[in-house]
Order: C-alpha cells, then structure tokens, then sequence
C-alpha cells in the first residue's frame, strides 16, 4: 500500500501525545525535509502590524495570547514582509534586529524563551524607548499573557518600567492604555474572529497540494478510503458546504461564550475530523491502516462528525484536550430531542416518518445507515437481547452528532436543529449577531423574549410585559428573590428618549443597550453572549433564573444595579424633589400575568 | 496592648455567675445573638452614642452606658399583628376593616400602656395600603423565616427609626433577658472605638446611616410615630483589650466596604459577614494569646464533588480551633496557682477558706461563706473550678466559633460526616470587596487572605502542612484551582491564561460589560 508523506506529516498536528508540532521551527524543518509546500496559515493581523511599522509614529507592539495563537508565525510574517529574509530569522537569534528606514525594529519572537538576564536589560531599555518619541527604536514581541506579566513584573522597579508595567496591565485588562504618552499597544490574538479562521484552516489542509500525492493510491480509484471520504465532506462540494458552516456556528457560538479557538486547536481539530478513528494508533489513520480497517469492516467507525468531538478519542483524553473540551460543551450526541429520536429510531418502520428518514439516514450509507447501523436498529426494536439496546443507543450518539451537521436548511427549523444541543436559542443567537453585522432586521421573536426574560428575571415574578422593561428593587438588598417595589418601567420601542435594543459589537456578537434618555445619564450596556441569551431564552419560557445557571443570575442583577442607578441619576437630573408624602409603588400582577404598578401613599 | 481591670462598682444581681470567659474574651460573645444582630444591637448602640455626641469615641475604658429605642408601637403593627390578611379576607368596607384593626390592637398589643393605633388612619387612604406596606415591611424583615418571639423580630435598618432592642414582652410587661442582643453588638462598639481608624469609620457610619434619610426610614418612621426610648440607660459591657490588631482590620473592612460605591444597604450583608469572621478570630487569637500557642490558621476547602486531602485537613484544622477555647479557659484557670496570693493561701491556718476567697475575688466563684463539705482542700477547689467553668463555657461561649462559622458561611458538612471550614459564595464575594481594592493577581489574593485572616487554600500558604508530608502540593494546587473556578463562575475573576488571572472588584472595575 503507497503512502502519502503528506498525510504523514499531517498527524503531526493531530492531538497526539508527542507535540513536536508546537513548535513553529520544528514544523518549518519537517516541511522542507519532507519536500511539502507550507501550510498557508491566515494571519488576519498581518496588513495592520505591517502599516504601523511603515508608518512615520509607528508604535511598539507586543503581540500576546495563548499558546498556539499565531504570535510567532505573525512576527515572523512581518519579518519577511518589511524585508527581513528566512536565512536570518531561522538563524537561531532570540533577538532579531532589522534597520528600517531611520529607525530599527527589533524583534522578541518569543519572550518566554528569554532567560531572566537576556530579558531584564531588554525590557529596562524598552520602557525608555517607549516613553521617549524621538527613539530610533521600535519593538514587535511576542509573549504569553504569564510570562508577559512575570518578566516585566521582575524586570526592575524604577519608574519608568514601573510605568511601563501599568500601561501593559491597563492594556491586558480593560484594552486601553491610559497613558498616551507611552506609545505603545497591545495586540491580545486571543480575541479574534474565529469563525473566518477556521474556513480558511479548512482550506488550507484539505485543498493543500499534499493530496495529490493519493493519486497512484488503488484505495483512492475504489473509493474505499475513509480518510479521502472525510476529506470531501469537509471540502463541502456534495452538501454545499453545510457541514463546514455548522461547525462554523458551533465555533462562532463558543467564541461569543468566552470559548476561544486558538489556530493551534484548530488545526487539530480539522486533523483529527479528517484522520480519526478509534481503532486507530493514538486515534488516527495513516494510510498503512485504511486496508486493515476496511477488511475488519470498521471503516464507518472515521465518522467525521463524531470526530468533532473527539470520539475517536479516549474519553478522559477527549474531555481534557483543547478544542474537543469547548465542542463536548454543546452536549451534542447526548442531549435528545424527541424529533429527531423519532425519526432514527422509528424512521424505517413508520410510514409518516419514512420520507424525513429516507433524506436524512438512507441517503448516507457509509456513515447513515449501515449494515451495523440496521441490524442494532432492528434488535433494539425486536427488543429481545438487552445487550443490543446498549449497542444501538451508543450508535444513536454518533447519527445525532452526524445529524447535527447534515440536516439542511429546509428541515433544521421543523426538526428544531439547536435543541441537539444544550444551547437551544444558540440558532436564534447566531441569526441575530449575523442579522445585526448585516444590518437586516433581527428575527422577529427575538426581543419580546430576551424581555420577558430580563423582566422575570428583575422582579422575581412569573411577569408577561415583553414591550417595556419592569425595573424593580426590593427596597432594602438588591440580592432577595422578589422585587416587590416598583421604580420604572422603560419603554422598548424608542420613546421620550428611552429605548432598549441589541447592537452589533463589531466582533460578531453582540449587545443589549438601554437608552435613558437622549444625552444625560449614558446608556447602560451588557454583553450579550451565547450562555447568558441562552439563559433569558429559557427564563422566558418558565425556568428558574438561578436553576439554570447562578453565574448568569448574578450578571443580572448587577446589570439590574446598574440600571437603577442609572436611573436615580435620571431622576436627579430632571430634577425630582423630595415631596413631604412618601410615596411608594408596588408591583401588580394582573390576571393575564402583566405587571402594573400600584401607588400607595403615606402621609407624615 | 492592655489588660483593663473589670469594671468595679458595678453591682448587678442578673450579671454573669462566673467571670471565666469574660475575663478573656469580654462581656460578652453568646452563640444565640447572631451575625446580623451582633450589628442591629450595634447600630442601636452607635445610634444612640451619636445622638449624645460621642459617636465610637470612648471617653473612659469600658464605662459604656447607652440608652437604646423600643419602637413598641412599630414593632406590635409589623410582627403582632395577624389579623391583617383575616380582615383582608372578610371584604370588609374601609371604614369597617379600620375599626375592625383597631379594636383588635387596642385588645392584643404588647409591651403599650397607650395602645390607640388610630393615628395610622390618617396617613394611609385605605386599610389596602396599610396591609400592602406592613407586607413590605414583614418581607424585608432581618431573618424573616425565624420562628423566634415577636418581640425578637427586627425591621430592616432602613435607618434610626428602625432600630430597637430586643426584648420579651409578656402580659407583665416588657423586660429585657438579654437572650439575643446579648451584648456581643456592645462588645463590637467598644471593638470599634478602641480601633486606630474609628474617626474615619465613624464618619462614613454616620454619614451614610444616620444623615441621610431614605424613604424607607420615614415610612418606618411614620408607622411608629415619635420614637420610644427604654426606660433605663444600659451599662455593665466591657472588654478585656485596649487594643488590638484585629480591632483594627475589622475597621480597615468595615471603610473598605462602605467605600465601595454602592448602597448602604447593599453594604450591611458584607459588614455581617466580615464582623463573624473577625469576632471567631478574636475569639480563637485570644484563647491563643493565653495558651501561647501557634498562629492561628484555618485550612479551608473549596469544595469539590471528590473526597479530598484538603477536606480531611480541613476539619482537623476546624476541630482544633474549635477546641482551642475550652483550653484556654482551663489554662486560665489554673494560672491562679502560680499568684502570689494564692501560696499565700496555701500556706495559711484556714487554706482552704483563703484559698476560696481568692478564687471568688478573680472568677466570682465560690461563695466562702457557702462552701460545699466535699470541697475538702484547695486542689479540690480549684478542680471543681475549672469542671463548672468549662460546662458553662461550652453552653454558649464554647459554641461562638462553631454557630458563627455556619451562619457566616465559612463552615459547612456538605458531603462530609465533619465540620469543615468550607467558604461559601457570599463570603467570597464579601473577602473580595475587602481585600482587593481593584484589581489583584490571584496569588497576591491568596497571600492576602493568609495575612489577613490566616485563610490557608493555596499552596505557598500551606507550606507548613505540605512539609510534614500531611499533603502533596499538588493537593493544595487543585484547591487554589477551585477556587479560581469559583471565583469565575461568581464574575470576581478575570483568567488571561493558564497562569495570569485577576481578582476584580466588581464593585470597583471599569465597567467592561
């Protein structure tokens, strides 16, 4: 059986014990020796990092983030892109320096790989740099958020690296500087868009010249082979690319969640879809094992679905290794829906089921309906060998995982797609952020929900009112359960300068601001992220705020703090006096669940 | 730091039997008086202090007499007064469910000679109003859920109108027992003033609690009318200290959270809680100071779904403590051989009779004149000392640490047949708002809470312990990691990467939405 070097080299980027792959230089020297073009990795940064350094008041920059991010592969692009060349960057220097124009640009590719006396007098001379316009140099680096924050921290305590510690603090934290003085900025790679990340890793391995290398394979003219069969799902010539733009919302959901997808992980990630399997060593194929796997007959095993989640993997292993730890988030495989149990249990037999089972299961005998697939089905529903029923449940884990990826658009929303998953409205979510970026208006159940929500949640109350917001306090703590006092209601519909909207964060996710008025007090603003519109979602249609989820409730609240002290402040401003009565308004519930507020009076 | 000598001249036939653990720890900490009304008994006192112009400022050690507010009237409409939803359930016209009111109050109130409530009427349009403000009043109460007496029910300290003293009002009239404001708010306020920063404390108090009348204290205000003071001032607390250490940090806590830009209100659950702890630590330091033992420490566990090492040190860590007072009060006790007056004693005609006047003068027990006959020499004597000191210790005193680490949450026997200190949420939540004054890396944290509070969780603090081979580092590492989850989970901790994370105020942070 031939093999192909390519595919050999790409279980380098697998999630396999040994991880050689971490290092950028280790990877440049295998690709040269075993004669494979680079992979094109996207450097989304790269054009503005390259104008700042031409540009006459050009600012230091450190590049920060986890491992596997792309600092490293970014400076390097810079390098070669201002005119360094790749004899001299690979030439082993920790500290690359590089004349340009009047200035030089001295380059940190890795600050952690700096001992404590390398990386001392470096970081002393930075802050002078910094803080001094008319320096000839400037600095590009390259750090972890620890190291960053220990190196400089242990660099020296006079003021003008204490300075530049603050400002690097300031900048990590809150993203801005505070101090304009010191020209300097920081680039944290953690936060980027991933969902365009991940389509472009995609196309870097799976259209990589490397594949050509199949094409004197037999398995290749047969059509046997399950690593070119997952190939060309991911590819997405046959489905139109659904399969790769669900497993884009799944990223796009966990990112706006705070679950970041560094490129490292994704190209595990897009490995491990193409060469998984659990029969496999270390949980991936190479070409010796695709005629051992076809004759045992467990080649439908590769699903490429059920490798998004690791499930080629040891569960232990799969649970603690990035990114298959944020995907298993999603619950997908293990969280029923009866709709779609239905359809892949009952499916073959039930008339009314047939055509939606035909289209979704029938149609996909390698990985859909398999012979294994079948005869588990038919003992599950004979119902007479239990050890049967165990096998087919564990098999109706990987079709819901596959259905997840290949039910098309038309049946998603009569199938109910997202309730595959834990996070039900994450579909609703995902079409709002896109609807916002785009500028379209958002679906139309959209804020009548994330209100009623945000009502029960800060009163306590099984409340209705979707078209204002219910702003309550308990009068004395702001953490009891039930806020009976009534202070405001604020209208969602733009009125009399009040409004409350979602708005898109120009990262992709998006916002709930609440305007009070048109100036004076500033509207007050929370993130809207995956969890927490999943949370009103629910709250919405019955749930208890603290049964779901209590780091959520507590967002809330505080939001519902700040929200009435905007609103004090508002009260001040128009200048409401103290009147002699106290008046104070409780909360009604009338019979169809709308609140209204009721004064009462007491005279002194 | 000084020893006070106990307050002569003060006769009082209902004061203490023994004077064992007042002599230690003062007059005096009692298990049944909990966190939240360790601080009503106190703003009672500070409350009536300002009013006099002396406002945490001690003129002369431990002379402290104070008159405090009954608010009977307000007291007998909010907690003695079932009828409201029976009247409200017999549809009665507005005039008639008045009269109604009225007639029954003018029967059943408590602790009132004058019991005409008719001045209600006129400042409510309806009897429906009424009922809908003393519901507000009774939802808003401090432990509302308590089964306890009406007279030991307590209104939101919405302000000066709403603080009184507790009290057990019967057909005979009103008394004090001293059964849940047993002086421990007392104690406190003499805590305070002896602290280094009391001005600075006492102006943010006063300032926030008494000068600025909310809403809330006027509708208070107008359901009791003119305030009722007790008949007599309330002398007789006293404490041991002239100062100490922890006096202080509880002030440096108490201005740390009232500095925190939110309301008042919002602060008093924070202040409850940092107060219990302090008070335990005052407790097991002194016992401490006497016994001259190790610093004090509490290992704690952030709890995890598994059994681990931690958990199991952790209740040791509790039980020792726990104990740590009865032994000071035996170690105490016996001190008294080593005076001077005492071999004195012991080598007079009538030992045994001197020997029991020295006793009685230190610790007010025995009575020479009543000597029991199997009291038959000094040893005896004191033996039986020490026996009846530690029962009565651990009637009450002995039950401080652990009754006020339950109800402050930083105990718990969750998963566990043992006590062990096991923080919850809020009094995470309440050490963050103290210690972190913005931003503070979560190492520094846990140094803090060490320094501080002598709070072990990580594994730098517990060095000790990994040393003697009772734990791996790894063990203390995991716990540290649970509490960096936790801190996440509750919005207090900003993690950049695996090894760079911030505990933030989230009173005091940027707001980054």
């Amino acid at each position: 059986m031939p093999t192909n070097n390519w595919i050999r080299f790409l279980r380098n980027y697998g999630p396999i014990p040994t991880n050689d792959n971490m290092y950028d230089e280790t990877i440049q020297r295998a690709l040269a020796r075993l004669k494979i073009a680079p992979i094109e990795l996207p450097a989304p940064h790269l054009d503005w990092l390259v104008d700042n350094f031409r540009s006459k008041d050009c600012l230091s920059i450190i590049l920060t983030g986890t491992a596997g991010d792309g600092k490293t592969y970014h400076c390097r692009s810079v390098w070669l892109e201002l005119g360094g060349t790749i004899e001299d960057w690979n030439g082993g220097a920790k500290i690359q320096r590089l004349p340009l124009g009047t200035r030089q640009l001295i380059v940190v590719k890795d600050l952690s790989e700096l001992r404590a006396d390398e990386s001392k007098p470096l970081i002393e001379q930075m802050a002078w740099d910094v803080a001094d316009p008319a320096s000839p140099r400037v600095y590009l680096m390259a750090a972890n958020h620890g190291q960053l924050l220990e190196k400089l921290k242990s660099a020296g305590n006079d003021s003008t690296t204490s300075v530049l510690v603050t400002v690097v603090e300031n900048l990590l934290v809150t993203g801005r500087g505070g101090n304009d003085a010191i020209k300097l900025d920081l680039k944290d790679l953690s936060r980027s868009a991933a969902v365009v990340m991940i389509d472009q890793v995609i196309d870097a391995i799976a259209q990589h010249s490397g594949w050509d290398g199949c094409l004197d394979c037999p398995a290749l003219g047969e059509g046997h082979c399950p690593i070119r069969e997952n190939r060309k799902r991911l590819v997405g010539t046959t489905d139109d690319r659904l399969f790769r733009r669900r497993l884009g919302s799944l990223v796009e959901a966990s990112e706006q969640n705070g679950g970041h997808f560094t490129i490292r992980q994704a190209l595990s990630l897009v490995t491990n879809i193409i060469l998984g399997h659990p029969d496999a060593k270390d949980g991936l194929m190479s070409c010796n094992d695709v005629g051992a796997l076809a004759a045992a007959g467990s080649a439908e095993q590769a699903s490429p679905y059920r490798n998004v989640f690791g499930g080629n993997l040891k569960r232990s292993h799969a649970e603690r290794t990035e990114p298959f730890r944020k995907l298993q988030l999603f619950g997908i495989g293990s969280e029923t829906s009866n709709k779609v149990d239905n359809v892949l249990v009952y499916g073959a037999d039930d008339p009314a089921l047939l055509a939606t089972y035909s289209a979704l299961v029938q149609s996909d005998p390698i990985y859909g309906e398999t012979p294994t697939f079948k005869r588990a089905q038919q003992s599950y529903l004979e119902g007479d060998d239990p050890a049967a029923a165990t096998r087919f449940l564990a098999l109706l884990q990987g079709q819901r995982q596959r259905l997840f990826f290949t039910i098309g658009e038309e049946l998603a929303e009569s199938l109910d797609l997202w309730d595959l998953t834990v996070f039900r409205y994450a579909g609703l979510y995902l079409e709002s952020a896109r609807a916002l970026a785009e500028k379209h208006p958002l679906p139309r159940n959209v804020m009548p929900m994330l209100i009623r929500g945000l009502n029960r949640v800060f009163t306590g109350m099984l409340i209705q009112n979707q078209d204002e917001l219910v702003l309550a306090s308990a009068g004395s703590q702001s953490q009891s359960r039930t806020s009976p006092l009534f202070e405001e209601f604020v209208s969602v519909a733009r009125r009399g300068g009040e409004e409350v909207s979602l708005v898109s964060d120009n990262t992709g996710g998006m916002q709930l601001v609440v305007k009070l008025s048109r100036d004076n007090p500033p509207p007050v603003s929370l993130q809207m992220s995956t969890t927490r519109f999943e949370f009103l979602g629910r709250v919405a249609e019955g749930a208890l705020p603290s049964s779901f989820s209590l780091e959520c409730y507590e967002d809330f609240l505080a939001f519902k703090a700040r929200l009435l002290s905007a609103v004090e402040r508002r009260r001040v401003l128009d200048g409401d006096d103290r009147a002699t009565d106290i008046v104070l308004k409780f909360i009604d519930l009338n019979l169809d669940g709308r609140a209204s507020s009721r004064s009462v009076t007491v005279r002194i | 730091m000084e020893i006070l000598p106990r307050p002569v001249g003060y006769e009082d036939r209902t004061g203490p039997a023994y004077w064992v653990d007042e002599a230690i720890w003062g007059h005096r900490l009692h298990d049944e008086q909990s966190p939240w009304l360790i601080l009503l008994e106190f703003l009672g006192v500070l409350r009536s202090e300002s009013l006099a112009g002396r406002a945490l400022t001690e003129v002369d050690f431990n002379k402290l007499s104070y008159r405090p507010q009954t608010q009977l009237r307000l007291r007998n409409v909010v907690f003695n007064n079932p009828y409201l939803l029976t009247i409200g359930a017999e549809r009665l016209s507005d005039d008639a469910a008045w009269t109604k009111w009225l007639e029954l109050m003018q029967q059943n109130a408590g602790g009132l000679e004058d019991r005409d409530f008719s001045y209600l009427r006129h400042r409510f349009d309806s009897f429906e109003d009424f009922s809908a403000v003393v519901g507000f009043l009774q939802s808003s109460a401090i432990e509302g859920t308590s089964n306890k007496r009406w007279s030991s029910k307590f209104v939101f300290p919405f302000g000066p109108n709403a603080l009184y003293e507790d009290a057990a009002i019967t057909a005979s009239g009103v008394s004090t027992d001293r059964r849940f404001f047993a002086r421990t708010g007392e104690v406190l306020y003499l805590m305070l003033s002896r602290a280094k920063r009391a001005a600075d404390l006492r102006d943010r108090l006063v300032g926030k609690l008494f000068e600025q009348p909310t809403v809330y204290d006027r509708l208070v205000g107008a359901l009791q009318g003119e305030p009722q003071l007790a008949e007599n001032d309330r002398p007789g607390s006293y404490l041991p200290c002239s100062a100490h250490p922890i006096f202080d940090q509880m002030a440096e806590d108490w201005i740390a959270i009232l500095d925190s830009p939110i309301s008042v209100f919002d602060a008093l659950p924070h202040l409850v809680t940092i107060t219990g702890l302090n008070l335990i630590r005052y407790q097991l330091e002194r016992a401490r100071e006497l016994l001259d033992a190790i610093p004090i420490t509490m290992v704690c566990e952030i709890v995890s779904p598994r059994k681990t090492v931690v958990r199991d040190i952790a209740a040791d860590s509790f039980q020792a403590n726990n104990a740590l007072p009865g032994l000071a009060i035996e170690h105490y006790i016996r001190s008294a051989e080593k005076s001077h007056d005492w071999q004195a004693a012991l080598a007079s005609d009538d030992a045994l009779l001197n020997a029991a006047e020295v006793l009685a003068r230190q610790f007010d027990w025995p009575d020479p004149d009543e000597l029991s006959s199997d009291l038959t020499n000094p040893g005896v004597l004191l033996d039986e000392l020490v026996s009846r000191a530690k029962i009565r210790h651990a009637q009450h005193v002995g039950k401080v640490h652990s009754t006020w680490a339950r109800q402050i949450g930083l105990s718990s026997r969750r998963s566990s047949r043992r006590v062990r200190y096991a923080p919850t949420d809020r009094l995470l939540k309440t050490l963050v708002v103290c210690c972190v004054p913005e931003r503070l890396e979560f190492k520094d944290f846990l140094r803090e809470l060490h320094n501080r509070y002598g709070l072990v969780i990580g594994d730098h603090q517990a060095a000790r312990i990994i040393g003697a081979g009772k734990a791996d580092q790894e063990d203390f590492s995991d716990n540290a990691r649970r509490l960096e989850e936790r801190l996440i989970s509750l919005g207090l901790l900003n993690r950049l990467s695996d090894s760079a994370a911030y505990v933030e105020n989230p009173f005091r942070r940027e707001v980054r939405a």
